[in-house]
């Protein structure tokens, strides 16, 4: 009895920690994450045309 | 005027040597006009005479915004877009200038070039500060496509570089105006004339007359 007691909280214990992580993750997410410009060598060329005034 | 000044704030504040800009005025109310030498890029975009239109890379055509306070973030988001494809191209130019001959030198490398491809080199010539009729200052302003408008065609292998000299007259120029920008285009008949990398001179390195 005792010892099916023993697992049993075991495995509350366990979904709690699931829970908790899931939560500390989304919290960590919560804020949009910043965009940087692409790392990549690429120059762009931009080309205005006939911007008068 | 708003959209050239959207562009500077993007160069300053974000991009700097990695956005590369001109900006022509081919129109004939407007005395920045240097045609022919500007028609053969300028034919290639759809543009209404007196409105501004942006074209990134040769081929994108940035929609523009009604509203003038929204040109920033429509330019950002289409030049990120544009900048997240890598280049296989690396690209750098230098000039120097006295009082007869300009000079740009330009180094052309390249990691990989897909089959098919046919790199074309171009180098405009810019001025800053021409004015137009109605006084507007404007900066980054083509005057001059060298060797000509055609771009040379460079015959490259992957790893090759390329070191080449162009040379222009600077005969009654603003040598302390002067800068240019320099770009490697697929002339293929399927690449919609595609930008593969470019580069910015911004100012000469005067020299000694020879």
């Amino acid at each position: 009895m005792c010892a099916n007691k023993i697992v049993f909280m075991t495995r509350k214990n366990a979904a709690m920690a699931v829970v908790l992580a899931s939560a500390v993750l989304l919290a960590g997410c919560s804020e949009a994450p910043v965009v940087p410009i692409q790392p990549t060598n690429r120059r762009v060329f931009a080309e205005l045309i006939g911007e008068t005034g | 005027m708003l959209a050239a000044r959207a562009l500077d704030s993007l160069i300053k504040v974000r991009y700097g040597d990695s956005l590369t800009v001109v900006e022509w005025h081919p129109y004939s109310f407007d005395n920045l006009n240097i045609n022919p030498d500007d028609s053969l890029r300028v034919a290639r975009y759809q543009h209404n005479p007196g409105q501004p239109s942006l074209a990134l890379d040769g081929y994108l055509e940035v929609v523009m915004p009604s509203d003038p306070a929204l040109y920033i973030s429509a330019f950002d988001d289409a030049i990120r877009n544009v900048k997240s494809d890598a280049s296989y191209f690396m690209l750098e130019a230098r000039g120097e200038a006295d009082s007869a001959t300009g000079r740009v030198v330009i180094t052309l490398a390249a990691d990989s070039i897909a089959s098919g491809t046919a790199p074309t080199l171009y180098c405009v010539v810019t001025e800053d500060s021409l004015t137009d009729a109605l006084g507007a200052a404007y900066f980054r302003v083509p005057t001059q496509l060298v060797p000509n408008r055609n771009g040379q065609p460079v015959s490259l292998a992957r790893g090759d570089t390329l070191v080449d000299t162009f040379e222009f007259s600077t005969a009654g120029r603003r040598l302390d105006m002067l800068g240019a920008a320099v770009f490697v285009e697929d002339a293929s008949g399927t690449a919609e004339h595609r930008v593969l990398q470019s580069a910015t001179i911004k100012r000469f390195t005067m020299t000694e007359e020879k």
